[in-house]
């Protein structure tokens, strides 16, 4: 449906370099660093900018020159930036001024009812909640009936308690109105929770697109592994489709061939089992369960018990086992970097 | 320490309170007081005078707020080279004298001056439209200052919400920037009104006979010695003055509050696009600004270095008839008095407000508003209230001492109020648990760290003082020369050559001070025309 297609915008110190597509219905993350140039692509996609080369294709159509103004693409930034002299209201209503006032307020009753704001309707922007501005800022946004809704970080502002639920009723709403939605975050969770597809953007480029669920077990360098949080980083040999883990070797569910790999093992898939022993060097604990490191033949290895009945205790001697679900190697040629 | 406080608290009052209050005071213990009233409300020159102070005052602040926009909007659109230059160059006109004004207005827009010459047209600045024109010349700079920088910092994401809404760039300035702009155009409309309907040197020599604002009628009927007269109507520009001066802090706040709650730092930026229409309308803009407005001053600053009838020969003549025996006889007074007497009288009371200021502000945060109060009070209504109050008990040394405190202390009071509340409070906590006590805290801690604060305000402080004319003329009733004074008598001697020497002098003073305002980052803030 909506087409990057080799996007690039220079800057003096800067280069971003894009291409991607989303199909309709879908939501779409980029998710990076600050700095990464994710900003910049989405701003791209609203017209607030103009790319040196490159195209945007809507529906096949080229609209790289079209001004923001007839994308008809609804953006909420992170600061919402809802218009500070009109109320609930008219904030909702600013982008369908010229329909006829009967479809406004239809079209408002609509919207207050769905972001349940109905009680709000003639109030000041300034008295605003920030869960509440996220809501007019996103009922304003829909209320053209945009084609993409463009997402800039909208959850920032906002407390960790309220994101959560916020970002399920995100998610809700994308569902029930087949929303087509591009999401800038740096939050690997969000990410990872709302999107269907994941494109992760470092230094100006993509550097991986994929489902959530892959680029978390099987990222494609060292990079994107590390980008999700804690991993551990294991060279170990394979023969004959099995790795060799420790003492004893496990049959992989993919096989590959013959040599030595480097894993991201993610400290989720290693458990008190059978294979490496170590000794526990640290351990924290994390309420749903103990994350700790071990020191072993592989060097220092995180690994996570839940539901725990005890804490280990530094120095106490533990056996490790490997889950070789999803076990995939990770890039070569990132292997040394 | 404590008793330090105290004394500074009682010395403004003395200065700031008692002029005031006693003006009210022996106001209502004059006997004849009803008929004084009712001979002032059957006089209709009052309502010429009424009318004229505020026609003019209004005229004025809409023409500096159209003349000074299109700036605004370039400086806060655009970046270029230059930029920042070209932004004080706008700046300085407000923080001149106004007497200094005048001088180069007339000689560039007057019968003899460049302008007049070089286009072939008359003079029009002994006229309303003159008067209208120099208060223009001195209050553009509020606009491009108060409008351009909430401008600025206008959040550029507002409009672009309003562009992915479907608005042209037309229709957002309307609908968006226009109506958040709204306070910050009426604040910086009331301040240029509240500025010229004060007015006394512009008008003193442009209007003549015919034209007269308030404060120029109050000055006229007290050089007749129609005391009683004058009390009456210095009263009630304090009531005027009072009032307007509420009306204006409304505004202020409510352009502060939307500066505040809904600006930022531009995130991202600016992408506009550079135009050839717009980069040719920015020259034509600002060439028009520089013949109109910059043109006075360049015009006084060669003037200076050509004597009469010798046009196009550079020489030091006009600089060594200033120090000359001629105009020693004009001014009543030797040359080098008048540097001694302004320095050493600005010099005190810039001291002297700035140490007021900062104990005040430091020890007395929640009297703030009544700091302020001179803000309100015009320059005449205080003078007189300084005649019928102090004059009987205390030397005219102290008089103009406090006078000029008096303009300066408001300015100073909000650049180093606004330092000291940036100072963190727990620094003197955690100073005082390491073992300071409070003067080591003062001069180990606030002292550094307000520097650039204080130095602003001590230039500001001066800057104002040397400006004044309206102060020194009435309290320290011509035997007091200063630059200012000394300008006057050489505009009224004709003394042109002279006049554009010491204008000169007074520029390059003034453009020091300037500079150190502006490096001390302090901010500009409600200095009344005086």
């Amino acid at each position: 449906m909506l087409k990057i297609d080799n996007l690039v915008k220079n800057y003096p110190d800067f280069r971003v370099s894009v291409d991607f597509s989303v199909s309709k219905g879908e939501f779409f993350s980029l998710l990076g660093p600050s700095g990464c140039g994710k900003t910049t692509t989405l701003r791209l996609i609203a017209g607030l900018e103009y790319p040196d080369s490159g195209s945007i294709l809507l529906e096949g159509e080229d609209i790289t020159k079209l001004p923001p103004q007839k994308r008809r693409f609804g953006l909420v930034f992170q600061d919402y930036a809802l218009f500070p002299h009109l109320n609930v209201e008219k904030n909702i209503l600013y982008g369908i001024a010229k329909e006829n006032k009967a479809y406004q307020q239809k079209r408002l009753q609509e919207l207050l009812e769905l972001f349940r704001l109905e009680h709000l309707q003639k109030r000041s922007v300034r008295n605003l909640s920030g869960g509440e501005q996220q809501r007019v800022a996103l009922a304003r946004a829909l209320a053209p009936n945009p084609q993409v809704l463009l997402l800039d970080e909208p959850f920032a502002a906002l407390d960790p308690s309220l994101r959560e639920s916020l970002r399920e009723e995100l998610k809700q709403l994308q569902e029930r109105l087949g929303l087509t939605i591009v999401f800038v975050t740096h939050n690997q969770e969000e990410a990872l929770s709302l999107s269907h597809r994941i494109a992760i953007m470092e230094k100006g480029i993509i550097t991986e697109i994929a489902r959530p669920f892959e680029v978390y077990t099987k990222p494609k360098d060292r990079d994107s592994a590390a980008f999700f949080g804690r991993t551990n980083f294991v060279k170990l040999k394979v023969t004959g489709g099995a790795v060799q883990w420790g003492t004893i070797s496990l049959l992989l569910e993919e096989p590959i061939t013959d040599g030595e790999y480097l894993f991201s093992v993610r400290p989720e898939y290693i458990g008190e089992g059978k294979g490496v022993e170590g000794v526990i060097v640290s351990s924290s604990f994390l309420g749903f369960g103990v994350l700790y490191a071990a020191d072993t033949a592989y060097g220092v290895l995180y690994f996570l018990e839940f539901a725990p009945s005890t804490i280990k205790s530094k120095g106490s001697r533990v056996e490790l086992g490997l889950s070789v679900k999803n076990l995939a190697p990770i890039r070569e040629e990132e292997q040394d970097s | 320490m404590k008793d330090l406080r105290i004394f500074a608290l009682v010395l403004l009052v003395v200065i700031v309170y008692v002029p005031i209050v006693g003006l009210v005071v022996k106001l209502a213990a004059l006997p004849n007081l009803f008929e004084l009233i009712k001979e002032l409300l059957e006089d209709p020159s009052l309502y010429r005078v009424i009318r004229f102070t505020y026609s003019q005052a209004a005229i004025s602040a809409a023409i500096s707020l159209v003349v000074g926009l299109p700036a605004a909007y370039f400086f806060s659109h655009y970046n270029f080279k230059g930029k920042e230059l070209l932004r004080n160059f706008t700046m300085i006109s407000f923080i001149l004298p106004s007497i200094l004004v005048v001088l180069a207005m007339i000689v560039y827009y007057g019968q003899q001056g460049l302008f007049s010459r070089t286009f072939g047209i008359g003079t029009f600045i002994y006229s309303y439209a003159g008067i209208v024109f120099a208060h223009v010349f001195y209050n553009f700079s509020l606009s491009i200052r108060i409008v351009g920088g909430t401008w600025e910092k206008l959040n550029e994401r507002l409009v672009e919400s309003a562009y992915t809404l479907g608005d042209s760039k037309f229709k957002a300035f309307f609908r968006i920037e226009l109506p958040l702009l709204w306070p910050s155009i009426a604040y910086s409309w009331l301040l240029a009104f509240l500025y010229s309907s004060l007015s006394f040197a512009i008008v003193l020599v442009f209007g003549g006979v015919s034209y007269n604002t308030l404060e120029v009628f109050i000055y006229t009927l007290t050089r007749r010695l129609n005391m009683e007269k004058a009390h009456l109507l210095a009263f009630l520009q304090l009531l005027f003055s009072f009032f307007f001066i509420l009306i204006v802090n409304r505004f202020s706040s409510r352009s502060e509050q939307t500066s505040k709650a809904f600006t930022t730092s531009r995130a991202v930026p600016l992408v506009y696009e550079r135009k050839k229409a717009v980069k040719i309308l920015l020259v034509l803009y600002f060439a028009v600004l520089l013949v109109l407005f910059g043109g006075p001053l360049l015009n006084l600053f060669w003037r200076s270095f050509v004597p009469r009838g010798e046009a196009g020969f550079v020489t030091l003549e006009n600089y060594r008839s200033l120090f000359g025996s001629r105009v020693e006889r004009v001014l009543g007074t030797p040359l080098w008095q008048v540097f001694i007497n302004s320095f050493l009288l600005s010099g005190t009371s810039s001291l002297v407000s700035v140490w007021l200021a900062y104990i005040l502000a430091r020890h007395y945060p929640k009297l703030r508003p009544w700091f302020l109060v001179p803000l309100g009070v015009s320059m005449m209504s205080y003078g007189f209230g300084v005649l019928v109050t102090l004059k009987s008990w205390m030397p005219p040394a102290i008089l103009m001492l406090f006078t000029q405190v008096f303009i300066a202390f408001p300015v100073v009071y909000s650049i180093v109020s606004l330092g000291v509340e940036e100072i963190n409070p727990e620094y003197r906590e955690v100073a005082a648990t390491l073992g300071s006590t409070e003067s080591e805290i003062t001069r180990r801690i606030y002292l550094p760290l307000l520097r650039p604060a204080l130095q602003s305000a001590f230039a500001y402080g001066m800057a104002l003082s040397l400006g004044d004319l309206t102060g020194v003329m009435l309290v320290g009733e011509g035997r007091f020369v200063t630059f200012t004074v000394a300008l006057y008598r050489l505009i009224g001697h004709y003394s042109f050559p002279e006049g554009t020497a010491l204008g000169t002098l007074v520029s390059i003073l003034f453009i020091i001070l300037f500079v150190f305002i502006e490096s001390g980052g302090g901010k500009k803030s409600n200095a009344q025309d005086r």
